[in-house]
């Protein structure tokens, strides 16, 4: 039967030398790659069950035993692009991104000038077009200045 | 013989916890890493990497784990390393927010069996006892998990195996 004390606390956090060297990362590199693939694992699994696959059913689909899934979802697996490819298009998931970045191109070019006025305060148009020779610029501060 | 649970990690998705005897100076986690950091370093610095992968950004997945290590529905799995898995890590599973750390040792070449290796099975039978007085001590009221499943509370300090 449960019953309920007082001395119920949470359980203390310990450190040691040991731990503390234990947990230091000292390899960033290896460290991130680590990050990557468990990352890359825990996404396929989801794109997996997003699609109603189980280990079972994604093996067949991939025309591999079921460890070879377990193993890819470990998050330890060094995969093969073609591998990724097929799994691309087995879970209609983006996993690496080959196309060039798209080119920008401009079609208008905008000027916009924050203006205050002479006391210091936010112009009423300041988020707008202020013509230039409405503005005066303070010598000292360098700061454009509303003429009133 | 008694234990007591202490944290020895805490993350955003994932607290890690390891078991130390009463009287023993060390911890399960400290003497796995101790009894293996001059034989397999890079195998341990692969399971740090992986524990603090697990804690700050994907929480401790099943995925990650080798299930069914220990009897069904005890949580006992095993943490695998790279590269060339070297290494076999016990730990309970308490769904992907906490994660009890055992020991473990060197898995030998070829071992198909738990069997095949005395140090490997005395651990992963030590950790089954572990779970299974964590669930009896539960079920008496003396352990307690949070909402989110991720702190453990104890009346006391000691949990008897």
């Amino acid at each position: 039967m449960r019953t309920k004390t007082k001395n119920m606390k949470p359980v203390k956090t310990h450190s040691s030398k040991t731990l503390n060297d234990f947990f230091a990362v000292t390899d960033k590199h290896e460290f991130e790659k680590t990050e990557k693939n468990m990352l890359l694992a825990m996404r396929i699994e989801k794109a997996m069950k997003a699609k109603g696959f189980n280990k079972t059913e994604f093996a067949t689909a991939m025309k591999v035993q079921p460890s070879v899934i377990t193993k890819w979802l470990s998050g330890t697996h060094n995969f093969t692009t073609e591998t990724l490819y097929d799994i691309e298009e087995k879970l209609s998931m983006c996993i690496i991104n080959v196309k060039e970045p798209d080119r920008f191109e401009i079609i208008s070019r905008s000027h916009i000038t924050v203006a205050v006025t002479s006391k210091g305060e936010l112009a009423p148009y300041c988020y707008g077009f202020v013509p230039h020779d409405l503005l005066k610029i303070n010598q000292k501060t360098t700061k454009a200045v509303l003429q009133n | 013989m008694q234990f007591e649970i202490i944290k020895i990690l805490s993350g955003e998705f994932t607290n890690f916890y390891t078991i130390r005897f009463d009287g023993e100076d060390h911890n399960l986690f400290e003497k796995f890493i101790i009894e293996n950091k001059s034989k397999f370093p890079n195998e341990l610095s692969d399971i740090n990497n992986r524990i603090q992968v697990m804690a700050k950004t994907t929480g401790a997945r099943e995925q990650y784990f080798k299930l069914n290590e220990g009897k069904p529905g005890d949580g006992v799995c095993a943490l695998y390393d790279q590269p060339d898995k070297h290494l076999r890590l016990y730990c309970v599973r308490y769904g992907s927010v906490a994660v009890i750390l055992g020991n473990g040792g060197e898995k030998p070449p070829g071992m198909i069996k738990l069997q095949e290796s005395p140090k490997l099975t005395k651990e992963n039978e030590l950790l089954r006892k572990i779970s299974k007085a964590i669930d009896k001590a539960q079920k008496d009221g003396l352990v307690e998990w949070s909402k989110d499943g991720m702190e453990i509370s104890v009346d006391g300090t000691f949990i008897d195996l």
